[in-house]
């Protein structure tokens, strides 16, 4: 197990390397990447010792070089618009999102799993074709269209929730159900499947001759091998909840990473973008490495293997 | 005094699918008494693990059903029982070996925990001593190292021990009877013997009946007492173990005799049934067997023959023994 | 579940009366779509007075401009996932066909790609090169691309075992004949599935694209950025965001039945997709 932790923490080590070397790219690719790095009205001996700072008289490779240097050192530049430094700025946000992101995933948990169970032992009844249709639906829907629409039809005409504001918990409700829409279907159709091949086996049809109340057949020998599945995909599905915190956090104002990119988009602001990028991408690496000790841990084929 | 553990009367599986109605079990019966090792033989297909799965009342639903027919365990029909009083014998007094033992373990479980389980749910033993009974079953099995096994997982075993674990939960609350279906199919030839050996011993501690369901008319000759063959969904012919290999009346049961080799016979071909057997939704009338029988009458294709008691305790459904 | 499914008619509908609009859309709608009549500004919708779903706070009418917006989400759509198709296919051939560290290479930039957060990189290219369709295209596709690789390399790793490309092969047919006519038709139902299955995902996307304002470019009405524009309307005039988020829905959730049932008809081992 220990190598295959070890191969996963290197591969975690690429992937935010290669990130590192698209940022750059990015940054380059509209020529002088002073022009994107620097406020408008920058004076020419400012812009002359940026240029010394990034390097621009040496090879492309060294300035690559020197640019990871400055990430390792926390060094990300300045905000254009806020005038200090990135890194400050993106770290004070990353809470709120954090405690969003969690409070989705909670409710997709809660909500999306048991409905997947029950669907998968009921097959085919009510239960089935309404989590069907509940699947269906949570992948169709914009969320920012349903946050407007839940804000205005729940905040705006009926006064039953806050649309906005950040501190306690009625100002969670509705962006956390927005966020977590999406992810709660889509667990409800991997548990529901894993479940479903689960149950089919002959383990279950021996866990059945053993005389094992069905109850605890499904719960502990169905749900340890079809839950499988829904935890490979939950890494991924937290992380598209990060991706999504940007569409959600602009429609509530949530004082997060996402608004704070959606602002730096509007401002142009270059390297304050370029740090929520940087950020997001550590969260992503982090939590994939998180999702796969975890289903090391929970099949013991690869935790023995 | 011996008694009767189990009595099968005229039990009808069928199983209702769109292509047709498959008689899966059609009019089986038959008698087990204490302590005694029933065979049941025949080739795929022919509802000899469906036997076994009626008797537990694991028909799979919806398409399949016990349509008729009484099942005596006991002194009680279990076809009338409920899911629930099922379920409380199961395990418990009838238990059934599946025949791939890598399927029929938990991957995701240890192999401590599946063998307890029994033990816990039907609360066979106190609680703080389940353990070690799990223990001591995995050693009645010969299981060696059997308390550090009980932290292993099925796929850290070979197939022949993760086969004796699964024979291990299935003796572990000493069921009455045992229902082996083909347990050594997995297992190679080495292993076959060792395995029958044990599970044999094993169980005659115990004083349980077993039905031991097979396609291989030699290991049949090893191990039990009575055998009945099946022959699409039906028993053409049961008898003694010694009456059957001696004195088989019924063409099939000739036929598979013949298939297996002998030490003492020189032959140059090994000899097999001619044809196929038939399709499960377009059974012939009459005797199945007929298409392919060598001594076929004309009114083997018309009429089902019934059931002649050729010799005390020796039975066969054939015209020729009318 | 394996029953005989009736054809979603509903769905299909829908989805051709948005192909229909996309391609032949601006002959038929009543207005002009960017440019408004001043004096029938924020009016809300109604049967009578000529503006359908109403106008916005330029008079632009709605309607008109939704059917405009199909054109724009449609056309991003198609061309997106037949970019990120056509590349995933390739790539997904060649990693199969050939194998060793050109498989590896392949394989280890699909799960490169799927690590990286394209939405916001998305974002970065706005600030970077200004708003463009282009940059819309090229990160919807590469978030398509390595699920058609995958899936692609999957099936020619399984076709290749067949005995017509052993068979080709003694023939003396060339590596690319090989590829283009044994194995591609082979994994045309496959393409097929995959790209109506994700037809939806990617509207869903460039709409919240331009929602956030990183997507099509103004004065183009994406319906993400119809949305965005009715924002701070949505007091008083709540059709300007809410019509065209309907319509975003209705079609999405189209697109997802209609997929659904082609993949059932056509790959049903696809289910856990």
């Amino acid at each position: 197990m220990q190598r295959y932790i070890a191969s996963r923490v290197l591969y975690g080590i690429v992937t935010l390397t290669a990130l590192t070397l698209v940022v750059f790219i990015l940054g380059r690719l509209s020529g002088d990447p002073r022009n994107v790095l620097l406020p408008i009205d920058a004076g020419p001996e400012v812009f002359a010792a940026a240029g010394k700072a990034y390097g621009l008289d040496r090879p492309l490779p060294v300035q690559y070089l020197l640019f990871l240097k400055n990430l390792l050192y926390g060094n990300l530049g300045n905000s254009i618009a806020m005038g200090r430094p990135v890194l400050d700025i993106v770290v004070a946000r990353i809470p709120a999102t954090l405690q969003l992101a969690s409070a989705s995933f909670a409710i997709a948990l809660v909500i999306g799993v048991p409905i997947g169970i029950l669907a998968a032992v009921r097959r085919g009844g009510r239960l089935d074709w309404f989590g069907r249709t509940f699947a269906v639906l949570g992948q169709s829907v914009p969320v920012f269209w349903l946050g407007i629409v839940l804000s205005l039809v729940l905040g705006v005409r009926l006064h039953l929730l806050p649309t906005s504001g950040y501190g306690e918990i009625k100002h969670f409700i509705l962006p956390a159900f927005c966020m977590g829409w999406f992810t709660t279907a889509a667990l409800m159709r991997l548990v529901r499947s894993g479940m479903v091949d689960a149950l089919e086996s002959e383990y279950i049809k021996m866990a059945k001759i053993k005389g094992v109340p069905p109850m605890q057949i499904t719960l502990i020998h169905g749900l340890k091998n079809g839950a499988l599945p829904a935890v490979t995909m939950a890494g991924w599905q937290f992380a598209t909840l990060l991706g999504g915190s940007l569409v959600t956090e602009t429609v509530f104002a949530w004082p997060g990473i996402g608004l704070l990119a959606w602002n730096a988009l509007r401002w142009r602001d270059f390297p304050l973008l370029q740090g929520v990028v940087l950020f997001i991408g550590i969260g992503f690496v982090v939590l994939d490495l998180a999702v796969d000790i975890l289903y090391a841990y929970l099949d013991p084929r690869i935790r023995y293997g | 005094m011996e008694q009767t553990v189990l009595e099968v009367k005229d039990l009808r599986t069928y199983f209702f699918t769109r292509r047709g109605i498959v008689k899966a079990v059609d009019g089986v019966s038959f008698k087990i008494r204490r302590g005694e090792a029933f065979g049941i033989v025949g080739e795929s297909g022919c509802g000899k693990s469906m036997t076994g799965l009626s008797i537990l009342k694991l028909v799979p639903e919806p398409a399949g059903r016990i349509v008729g027919g009484q099942i005596l365990f006991e002194g009680e029909d279990l076809a009338a029982k409920s899911e629930e009083d099922m379920r409380l014998l199961r395990g418990k007094k009838i238990s059934m070996i599946l025949q791939d033992p890598l399927s029929s373990l938990n991957p995701a479980l240890s192999i401590g925990f599946q063998v307890s389980e029994t033990l816990k749910v039907h609360q066979a033993v106190a609680r703080k001593d389940v353990r070690q009974q799990a223990i001591s079953m995995l050693k009645k099995l010969n299981i060696p190292a059997a308390e550090a096994r009980m932290d292993n997982y099925p796929h850290q075993m070979s197939g022949g021990m993760r086969q004796r674990v699964v024979g291990a939960i299935a003796l572990s609350c000493q069921p009455s009877l045992l229902i082996a279906d083909e347990p050594t199919t997995c297992l190679d030839v080495t292993t076959q013997a060792q395995y029958l050996q044990l599970l044999d011993g094993a169980r005659r501690n115990l004083k349980a009946s077993l039905i031991f369901i097979t396609h291989d008319f030699g290991i049949v000759a090893q191990m039990c007492d009575q055998v009945a063959v099946m022959y699409a969904g039906r028993m053409v012919e049961k008898a003694d173990v010694f009456e059957i290999f001696n004195n088989p009346r019924h063409p099939y049961t000739i036929g598979l005799e013949k298939c297996v080799p002998k030490l003492e016979t020189r032959t140059e071909h090994l000899f097999s049934i001619l044809g196929e057997p038939p399709v499960p939704t377009a059974l012939p009338a009459g005797c199945s067997f007929a298409p392919r029988c060598r001594e076929a009458m004309e009114i083997c294709s018309k009429e089902f023959p019934p059931q002649t008691e050729v010799k005390p305790g020796h039975e066969v459904c054939c015209w020729l023994c009318k | 579940m394996i029953k005989r499914q009736r054809p979603p008619y509903a769905a299909i509908a829908i989805v051709a009366l948005m192909a229909f609009l996309a391609v032949f859309g601006f002959l038929i709608a009543p207005h002009p779509a960017n440019v408004g009549s001043l004096s029938h500004r924020l009016m809300p919708p109604s049967l009578s007075s000529g503006y359908l779903f109403g106008t916005d706070w330029l008079g632009r009418d709605i309607l008109s401009r939704l059917i405009v917006g199909a054109r724009v989400s449609f056309t991003v759509a198609v061309l997106s996932i037949v970019v990120g198709g056509a590349l995933g296919t390739v790539l997904g051939i060649i990693s199969g066909y050939y194998g060793r560290w050109i498989d590896k290479v392949i394989m280890s930039l699909t799960n490169l790609t799927m690590a990286l957060p394209l939405l916001i990189i998305a974002m970065v290219l706005a600030v970077v090169r200004g708003p463009s369709y282009w940059n819309v295209i090229i990160v919807i596709s590469l978030l398509l691309w390595s699920r058609y690789a995958r899936q692609v390399r999957g099936e020619i790793l399984s076709l290749k075992e067949k005995e017509y490309v052993a068979a080709a092969k003694v023939a003396g047919a060339s590596t690319s004949w090989i590829m283009a006519r044994h194995m591609f038709p082979n994994v045309v139902n496959t393409l097929i599935v995959l790209a109506t299955l994700q037809t939806g995902w990617t509207i869903i996307v460039e709409s919240s694209l331009s929602f956030l304002g990183a997507g099509v470019p103004p004065p183009d009405p994406s319906w993400g950025t119809m949305v965005s524009e009715g924002r701070s309307m949505i007091d008083n005039a709540w059709w300007i965001s809410v019509v065209p988020g309907a319509a975003i829905l209705l079609v999405v959730l189209s697109m997802n039945i209609l997929g659904d049932y082609i993949r059932d008809r056509l790959d049903p081992r696809l289910r856990n997709i």
